[in-house]
Protein backbone atom coordinates (compact mmCIF):
# COMPACT_ATOMS: atom_id res chain seq x y z
CA UNK A 1 0.00 0.00 0.00
CA UNK A 2 1.20 3.47 -0.80
CA UNK A 3 1.49 5.93 2.05
CA UNK A 4 -0.94 8.81 2.09
CA UNK A 5 1.48 11.68 1.70
CA UNK A 6 0.66 15.03 3.24
CA UNK A 7 0.63 16.74 -0.14
CA UNK A 8 -1.43 19.73 0.81
CA UNK A 9 0.96 20.66 3.59
CA UNK A 10 4.29 19.34 2.39
CA UNK A 11 4.00 20.90 -1.06
CA UNK A 12 3.28 24.29 0.39
CA UNK A 13 6.41 25.69 2.05
CA UNK A 14 4.58 27.85 4.57
CA UNK A 15 1.14 27.50 6.08
CA UNK A 16 -1.30 26.39 3.42
CA UNK A 17 -4.99 27.02 3.15
CA UNK A 18 -5.37 23.60 4.74
CA UNK A 19 -3.43 24.69 7.78
CA UNK A 20 -5.86 27.49 8.43
CA UNK A 21 -8.49 25.02 9.53
CA UNK A 22 -6.45 21.94 10.30
CA UNK A 23 -8.24 18.65 10.75
CA UNK A 24 -6.70 15.42 11.96
CA UNK A 25 -6.98 12.53 9.57
CA UNK A 26 -9.50 9.87 10.37
CA UNK A 27 -7.70 6.62 11.16
CA UNK A 28 -7.26 4.41 8.14
CA UNK A 29 -5.12 1.53 6.90
CA UNK A 30 -1.53 1.65 8.09
CA UNK A 31 1.12 2.37 5.49
CA UNK A 32 3.12 -0.68 4.51
CA UNK A 33 5.90 1.36 2.90
CA UNK A 34 9.40 0.18 3.67
CA UNK A 35 12.21 2.51 4.79
CA UNK A 36 14.44 3.79 2.01
CA UNK A 37 18.14 2.90 2.00
CA UNK A 38 20.51 4.88 4.18
CA UNK A 39 21.42 8.03 2.32
CA UNK A 40 18.06 8.28 0.67
CA UNK A 41 16.10 8.24 3.90
CA UNK A 42 16.23 11.55 5.80
CA UNK A 43 18.92 11.41 8.49
CA UNK A 44 16.44 12.60 11.10
CA UNK A 45 14.58 9.32 10.84
CA UNK A 46 17.57 7.25 11.95
CA UNK A 47 16.24 7.13 15.50
CA UNK A 48 12.74 5.99 14.53
CA UNK A 49 11.76 2.88 16.46
CA UNK A 50 8.48 1.00 16.62
CA UNK A 51 6.34 2.22 19.49
CA UNK A 52 6.00 -0.27 22.33
CA UNK A 53 2.26 -0.41 21.83
CA UNK A 54 0.60 -0.63 18.45
CA UNK A 55 -3.04 -0.16 17.65
CA UNK A 56 -5.46 2.06 19.46
CA UNK A 57 -7.27 0.06 22.12
CA UNK A 58 -9.01 3.00 23.74
CA UNK A 59 -10.48 4.37 20.56
CA UNK A 60 -11.55 0.86 19.65
CA UNK A 61 -13.22 0.22 22.99
CA UNK A 62 -15.06 3.53 23.40
CA UNK A 63 -17.60 5.38 21.31
CA UNK A 64 -19.09 8.81 21.42
CA UNK A 65 -22.41 9.21 23.23
CA UNK A 66 -24.35 12.13 21.79
CA UNK A 67 -26.50 12.55 24.91
CA UNK A 68 -23.71 13.07 27.42
CA UNK A 69 -21.30 14.36 24.74
CA UNK A 70 -18.64 12.08 26.19
CA UNK A 71 -17.17 8.66 25.41
CA UNK A 72 -18.50 5.42 26.85
CA UNK A 73 -17.71 1.75 26.46
CA UNK A 74 -20.11 -0.96 25.37
CA UNK A 75 -21.49 -1.20 28.90
CA UNK A 76 -22.07 2.53 29.08
CA UNK A 77 -19.15 3.22 31.40
CA UNK A 78 -17.59 6.67 30.84
CA UNK A 79 -14.07 6.88 29.51
CA UNK A 80 -13.17 9.36 32.23
CA UNK A 81 -13.76 6.74 34.92
CA UNK A 82 -11.79 4.03 33.15
CA UNK A 83 -8.37 5.25 34.18
CA UNK A 84 -7.30 5.39 30.56
CA UNK A 85 -5.10 8.32 29.70
CA UNK A 86 -6.23 8.60 26.10
CA UNK A 87 -5.67 12.11 24.84
CA UNK A 88 -4.17 13.29 28.08
CA UNK A 89 -0.53 12.37 27.70
CA UNK A 90 2.14 13.55 25.35
CA UNK A 91 3.86 10.78 23.41
CA UNK A 92 3.42 8.23 26.13
CA UNK A 93 4.44 5.38 23.87
CA UNK A 94 2.46 3.18 26.18
CA UNK A 95 -0.89 1.56 26.07
CA UNK A 96 -2.97 4.33 24.62
CA UNK A 97 -2.14 4.19 20.96
CA UNK A 98 -1.24 7.31 19.05
CA UNK A 99 -1.32 10.26 21.37
CA UNK A 100 1.51 12.39 20.12
CA UNK A 101 1.35 16.09 20.58
CA UNK A 102 1.33 16.82 16.90
CA UNK A 103 -2.22 15.61 16.67
CA UNK A 104 -3.18 18.61 18.71
CA UNK A 105 -0.48 21.12 17.98
CA UNK A 106 -1.08 20.94 14.32
CA UNK A 107 -3.25 18.55 12.43
CA UNK A 108 -3.22 19.03 8.66
CA UNK A 109 -5.82 17.16 6.69
CA UNK A 110 -3.44 14.56 5.39
CA UNK A 111 -0.77 13.73 7.93
CA UNK A 112 0.80 10.33 8.03
CA UNK A 113 -1.87 7.73 8.59
CA UNK A 114 -2.05 6.77 12.25
CA UNK B 1 -24.17 32.02 25.34
CA UNK B 2 -22.70 28.63 24.56
CA UNK B 3 -19.32 26.95 24.27
CA UNK B 4 -18.46 25.04 21.13
CA UNK B 5 -15.92 22.24 21.51
CA UNK B 6 -14.42 20.92 18.30
CA UNK B 7 -12.92 17.56 19.20
CA UNK B 8 -12.66 14.00 18.03
CA UNK B 9 -15.10 11.40 19.32
CA UNK B 10 -12.91 9.66 21.88
CA UNK B 11 -11.00 12.14 23.99
CA UNK B 12 -10.90 11.83 27.77
CA UNK B 13 -9.78 15.41 28.31
CA UNK B 14 -12.61 16.74 26.16
CA UNK B 15 -15.00 14.56 28.18
CA UNK B 16 -13.81 16.18 31.39
CA UNK B 17 -14.13 19.69 30.02
CA UNK B 18 -17.69 18.92 28.88
CA UNK B 19 -18.44 17.72 32.38
CA UNK B 20 -16.81 20.76 34.01
CA UNK B 21 -18.81 23.13 31.84
CA UNK B 22 -21.96 21.22 32.76
CA UNK B 23 -21.13 21.65 36.43
CA UNK B 24 -20.93 25.39 35.77
CA UNK B 25 -24.32 25.31 34.02
CA UNK B 26 -22.72 26.52 30.79
CA UNK B 27 -24.40 25.31 27.59
CA UNK B 28 -21.84 23.26 25.66
CA UNK B 29 -21.93 21.73 22.21
CA UNK B 30 -19.31 19.17 21.32
CA UNK B 31 -18.89 18.63 17.60
CA UNK B 32 -16.50 16.56 15.52
CA UNK B 33 -15.99 17.83 11.99
CA UNK B 34 -15.59 14.18 10.95
CA UNK B 35 -19.38 14.00 11.20
CA UNK B 36 -19.63 16.28 8.15
CA UNK B 37 -21.55 15.97 5.88
CA UNK B 38 -23.73 13.02 6.88
CA UNK B 39 -24.18 13.83 10.58
CA UNK B 40 -23.27 17.50 10.61
CA UNK B 41 -24.98 20.16 8.54
CA UNK B 42 -24.34 23.85 8.20
CA UNK B 43 -26.88 26.49 7.29
CA UNK B 44 -25.28 29.91 7.62
CA UNK B 45 -26.15 33.30 6.24
CA UNK B 46 -24.16 36.51 6.29
CA UNK B 47 -26.23 39.04 8.16
CA UNK B 48 -24.88 42.37 9.31
CA UNK B 49 -21.32 41.88 10.46
CA UNK B 50 -21.42 38.17 11.16
CA UNK B 51 -22.48 34.73 10.07
CA UNK B 52 -25.75 33.60 11.53
CA UNK B 53 -27.50 30.27 11.31
CA UNK B 54 -27.11 26.81 12.67
CA UNK B 55 -24.82 23.87 12.93
CA UNK B 56 -27.03 20.82 13.13
CA UNK B 57 -26.33 17.27 14.28
CA UNK B 58 -28.93 14.52 14.70
CA UNK B 59 -29.22 15.37 18.38
CA UNK B 60 -28.05 18.96 18.68
CA UNK B 61 -28.66 22.39 17.19
CA UNK B 62 -25.92 24.98 17.57
CA UNK B 63 -27.02 28.56 17.01
CA UNK B 64 -23.97 30.30 15.63
CA UNK B 65 -24.94 33.66 17.15
CA UNK B 66 -24.91 32.14 20.62
CA UNK B 67 -21.37 30.78 20.50
CA UNK B 68 -19.19 32.86 22.80
CA UNK B 69 -16.18 30.54 23.07
CA UNK B 70 -14.65 27.80 20.98
CA UNK B 71 -12.18 25.18 22.17
CA UNK B 72 -10.37 23.97 19.08
CA UNK B 73 -9.22 20.68 20.49
CA UNK B 74 -8.60 18.16 17.71
CA UNK B 75 -11.45 17.86 15.22
CA UNK B 76 -11.03 15.26 12.52
CA UNK B 77 -11.19 15.39 8.74
CA UNK B 78 -14.52 15.36 6.95
CA UNK B 79 -15.84 11.98 5.80
CA UNK B 80 -17.42 11.98 2.39
CA UNK B 81 -19.53 9.30 0.73
CA UNK B 82 -17.49 6.35 -0.48
CA UNK B 83 -18.86 6.68 -4.02
CA UNK B 84 -16.91 9.86 -4.72
CA UNK B 85 -13.90 9.76 -7.02
CA UNK B 86 -10.60 11.06 -5.65
CA UNK B 87 -11.01 14.30 -7.58
CA UNK B 88 -14.57 14.73 -6.34
CA UNK B 89 -13.50 13.98 -2.78
CA UNK B 90 -10.72 16.57 -2.96
CA UNK B 91 -13.19 19.09 -4.34
CA UNK B 92 -15.73 18.37 -1.60
CA UNK B 93 -13.04 18.59 1.10
CA UNK B 94 -11.79 21.94 -0.12
CA UNK B 95 -15.29 23.37 -0.42
CA UNK B 96 -16.08 22.15 3.10
CA UNK B 97 -12.86 23.62 4.45
CA UNK B 98 -13.59 27.02 3.01
CA UNK B 99 -17.30 26.77 3.73
CA UNK B 100 -17.73 25.09 7.13
CA UNK B 101 -14.19 25.88 8.26
CA UNK B 102 -14.46 29.44 7.05
CA UNK B 103 -17.75 30.14 8.78
CA UNK B 104 -16.56 28.65 12.05
CA UNK B 105 -13.16 30.36 11.91
CA UNK B 106 -14.90 33.72 11.51
CA UNK B 107 -17.09 33.38 14.60
CA UNK B 108 -16.51 36.37 16.90
CA UNK B 109 -15.85 34.18 19.93
CA UNK B 110 -13.04 33.55 22.36
CA UNK B 111 -10.90 30.96 20.57
CA UNK B 112 -8.77 28.52 22.54
CA UNK B 113 -6.95 28.62 20.22
CA UNK B 114 -7.89 29.95 16.83
CA UNK B 115 -6.87 27.34 14.23
CA UNK B 116 -4.89 29.84 12.21
CA UNK B 117 -2.85 30.65 15.30
CA UNK B 118 -2.27 26.93 15.84
CA UNK B 119 -0.87 26.77 12.34
CA UNK B 120 1.46 29.68 12.98
CA UNK B 121 2.61 28.22 16.29
CA UNK B 122 3.44 24.85 14.73
CA UNK B 123 6.64 26.26 13.26
CA UNK B 124 9.42 25.60 15.75
CA UNK B 125 11.83 28.13 14.22
CA UNK B 126 9.15 30.78 14.69
CA UNK B 127 8.68 29.67 18.29
CA UNK B 128 12.39 29.79 19.09
CA UNK B 129 13.12 33.19 17.63
CA UNK B 130 9.97 34.72 19.08
CA UNK B 131 10.76 33.28 22.51
CA UNK B 132 14.24 34.77 22.37
CA UNK B 133 12.80 38.16 21.40
CA UNK B 134 10.55 37.88 24.44
CA UNK B 135 13.58 37.59 26.68
CA UNK B 136 13.43 33.85 27.30
CA UNK B 137 16.60 31.78 27.37
CA UNK B 138 16.69 29.65 24.22
CA UNK B 139 19.44 27.14 23.38
CA UNK B 140 21.68 27.80 20.41
CA UNK B 141 20.03 26.06 17.50
CA UNK B 142 21.05 25.05 13.99
CA UNK B 143 18.67 24.18 11.16
CA UNK B 144 20.49 22.86 8.15
CA UNK B 145 20.94 20.28 5.42
CA UNK B 146 24.70 20.59 5.63
CA UNK B 147 26.71 17.82 7.29
CA UNK B 148 29.73 20.10 7.76
CA UNK B 149 27.62 22.65 9.60
CA UNK B 150 26.32 19.95 11.94
CA UNK B 151 29.81 18.71 12.77
CA UNK B 152 31.09 22.25 13.34
CA UNK B 153 28.16 22.97 15.66
CA UNK B 154 28.73 19.74 17.55
CA UNK B 155 32.41 20.54 18.04
CA UNK B 156 31.39 23.62 19.99
CA UNK B 157 29.53 21.63 22.63
CA UNK B 158 27.28 18.69 23.40
CA UNK B 159 24.35 18.69 21.02
CA UNK B 160 21.04 16.97 20.46
CA UNK B 161 18.81 16.52 17.47
CA UNK B 162 15.06 16.48 17.47
CA UNK B 163 12.43 16.60 14.80
CA UNK B 164 10.89 19.87 13.72
CA UNK B 165 7.45 18.44 13.20
CA UNK B 166 5.88 15.12 14.00
CA UNK B 167 7.94 12.63 15.99
CA UNK B 168 5.92 9.77 14.61
CA UNK B 169 5.88 7.88 11.35
CA UNK B 170 3.89 4.94 10.08
CA UNK B 171 5.58 2.45 7.80
CA UNK B 172 5.77 -1.32 7.51
CA UNK B 173 2.40 -1.41 9.23
CA UNK B 174 3.93 -0.03 12.41
CA UNK B 175 3.72 3.25 14.26
CA UNK B 176 7.22 4.46 14.94
CA UNK B 177 8.49 7.15 17.30
CA UNK B 178 11.68 9.15 17.63
CA UNK B 179 12.64 11.15 20.67
CA UNK B 180 15.43 13.65 21.25
CA UNK B 181 18.83 12.11 20.48
CA UNK B 182 22.21 13.08 21.87
CA UNK B 183 24.71 13.38 19.04
CA UNK B 184 27.66 11.13 19.65
CA UNK B 185 30.78 10.37 17.66
CA UNK B 186 29.19 7.47 15.81
CA UNK B 187 26.17 9.50 14.88
CA UNK B 188 28.23 12.38 13.61
CA UNK B 189 30.38 10.04 11.53
CA UNK B 190 27.47 9.03 9.35
CA UNK B 191 25.23 11.92 8.40
CA UNK B 192 24.02 10.43 5.14
CA UNK B 193 20.56 11.68 4.31
CA UNK B 194 20.97 15.00 6.06
CA UNK B 195 20.82 16.77 2.71
CA UNK B 196 17.38 15.32 1.97
CA UNK B 197 15.56 17.81 4.17
CA UNK B 198 16.12 20.31 6.95
CA UNK B 199 17.28 19.03 10.33
CA UNK B 200 17.35 20.69 13.73
CA UNK B 201 20.40 20.41 15.96
CA UNK B 202 20.42 22.12 19.31
CA UNK B 203 22.88 22.67 22.12
CA UNK B 204 22.34 20.22 24.97
CA UNK B 205 21.28 22.05 28.11
CA UNK B 206 22.52 20.61 31.43
CA UNK B 207 19.39 19.53 33.22
CA UNK B 208 18.28 19.32 36.83
CA UNK B 209 14.73 18.63 35.73
CA UNK B 210 12.23 19.65 33.07
CA UNK B 211 9.07 21.68 33.34
CA UNK B 212 5.81 21.58 31.48
CA UNK B 213 4.28 24.99 31.96
CA UNK B 214 0.55 25.11 31.29
CA UNK B 215 -0.85 28.54 30.52
CA UNK B 216 -4.63 28.88 30.48
CA UNK B 217 -5.70 32.48 30.05
CA UNK B 218 -3.77 34.26 32.79
CA UNK B 219 -3.26 31.13 34.92
CA UNK B 220 0.26 29.68 35.00
CA UNK B 221 0.83 26.13 36.28
CA UNK B 222 4.37 24.76 36.21
CA UNK B 223 4.92 21.05 36.74
CA UNK B 224 8.45 19.81 37.32
CA UNK B 225 9.10 16.52 35.55
CA UNK B 226 11.87 14.55 37.20
CA UNK B 227 13.01 11.57 35.20
CA UNK B 228 14.62 8.57 36.81
CA UNK B 229 16.12 6.90 33.75
CA UNK B 230 18.84 7.99 31.28
CA UNK B 231 16.35 7.89 28.43
CA UNK B 232 13.87 9.98 30.37
CA UNK B 233 16.60 12.42 31.37
CA UNK B 234 17.28 13.04 27.69
CA UNK B 235 13.61 13.31 26.74
CA UNK B 236 10.90 12.87 29.38
CA UNK B 237 8.38 11.83 26.72
CA UNK B 238 10.31 8.59 26.40
CA UNK B 239 9.67 7.55 30.00
CA UNK B 240 6.36 8.71 31.36
CA UNK B 241 6.08 5.86 33.81
CA UNK B 242 9.43 6.58 35.42
CA UNK B 243 8.93 10.31 35.89
CA UNK B 244 7.93 12.11 39.07
CA UNK B 245 5.85 15.27 39.02
CA UNK B 246 5.48 18.20 41.41
CA UNK B 247 4.33 21.77 41.12
CA UNK B 248 6.96 24.51 41.16
CA UNK B 249 6.69 28.31 41.05
CA UNK B 250 7.26 30.06 37.74
CA UNK B 251 10.04 32.66 37.99
CA UNK B 252 8.80 36.20 37.40
CA UNK B 253 11.05 36.75 34.38
CA UNK B 254 9.85 33.52 32.76
CA UNK B 255 6.27 34.41 33.45
CA UNK B 256 6.74 37.82 31.89
CA UNK B 257 8.46 36.41 28.81
CA UNK B 258 5.86 33.70 28.32
CA UNK B 259 3.02 36.18 28.70
CA UNK B 260 4.56 38.31 25.96
CA UNK B 261 5.11 35.22 23.80
CA UNK B 262 1.48 34.20 24.22
CA UNK B 263 0.37 37.70 23.31
CA UNK B 264 2.52 37.88 20.19
CA UNK B 265 1.38 34.43 19.06
CA UNK B 266 -2.21 35.31 19.99
CA UNK B 267 -2.68 32.19 22.11
CA UNK B 268 -5.02 31.68 25.07
CA UNK B 269 -3.71 28.23 25.88
CA UNK B 270 -0.30 26.62 25.57
CA UNK B 271 1.85 23.88 27.07
CA UNK B 272 5.45 25.02 27.13
CA UNK B 273 8.49 22.87 27.75
CA UNK B 274 11.52 24.12 29.65
CA UNK B 275 14.75 22.66 30.93
CA UNK B 276 15.76 23.86 34.38
CA UNK B 277 19.53 23.78 34.76
CA UNK B 278 21.32 22.74 37.96
CA UNK B 279 21.82 26.47 38.53
CA UNK B 280 18.09 27.09 38.38
CA UNK B 281 17.95 28.79 34.99
CA UNK B 282 14.85 28.09 32.91
CA UNK B 283 15.63 27.38 29.24
CA UNK B 284 12.82 27.39 26.70
CA UNK B 285 12.47 24.38 24.42
CA UNK B 286 9.12 24.77 22.74
CA UNK B 287 5.56 25.96 22.96
CA UNK B 288 2.79 23.50 22.16
CA UNK B 289 -0.31 25.49 21.31
CA UNK B 290 -2.45 22.38 21.55
CA UNK B 291 -0.31 20.34 23.91
CA UNK B 292 -1.69 17.83 26.36
CA UNK B 293 -2.33 18.74 29.98
CA UNK B 294 -4.74 16.15 31.37
CA UNK B 295 -2.04 13.98 32.84
CA UNK B 296 -0.45 16.94 34.58
CA UNK B 297 -3.68 17.46 36.49
CA UNK B 298 -3.82 13.78 37.38
CA UNK B 299 -0.22 13.69 38.58
CA UNK B 300 -0.19 16.99 40.47
CA UNK B 301 -3.78 17.81 41.34
CA UNK B 302 -3.56 21.20 39.63
CA UNK B 303 -7.10 22.27 38.65
CA UNK B 304 -6.39 22.65 34.93
CA UNK B 305 -9.72 21.33 33.67
CA UNK B 306 -11.49 23.82 35.88
CA UNK B 307 -9.27 26.65 34.70
CA UNK B 308 -10.04 25.86 31.08
CA UNK B 309 -13.76 25.53 31.78
CA UNK B 310 -13.72 28.91 33.55
CA UNK B 311 -11.90 30.53 30.62
CA UNK B 312 -14.36 29.09 28.10
CA UNK B 313 -17.30 30.04 30.29
CA UNK B 314 -16.18 33.65 30.37
CA UNK B 315 -15.82 33.69 26.59
CA UNK B 316 -16.74 36.85 24.78
CA UNK B 317 -19.99 38.30 26.04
Amino acid sequence: MTAVLPEEFAHDPIASHSARFPLGQVAGPLSQDRPSPRGVRPWGLVAMRPARAQGDPVREAFTYDSITQTSVDAAGRPLVTSGATANKVTSNDGDEGPSEDYTYDFCPDSPYPV
Amino acid sequence: MSVLILAEDVDATADEVVRALGERAVPVHRVNTAWFPSQLRLDARLQGHRWTGVLQTPSRRVELEEVTAVWYRSPRAYRFPSGLSDAERAHAALEAKYGLGGVLASLPALWVNHPARLADAAYKPVQLVTARRCGLNVPDTLITQDAGAVRLFAEEGASVTKLLGSNTLVEQGLRKLAFTQLLDRDGLADLRGIEVTTHLVQRWVPKAYEVRLIVIGTEFTAAAIRSATPQGHLDWRADHDGAGYDLVPTPAAVRSGVAELMQIMDLRYAALDFVVTPGGEWVFLEINAGGQFGWIQERTGAPLIGQLADLLARGIR
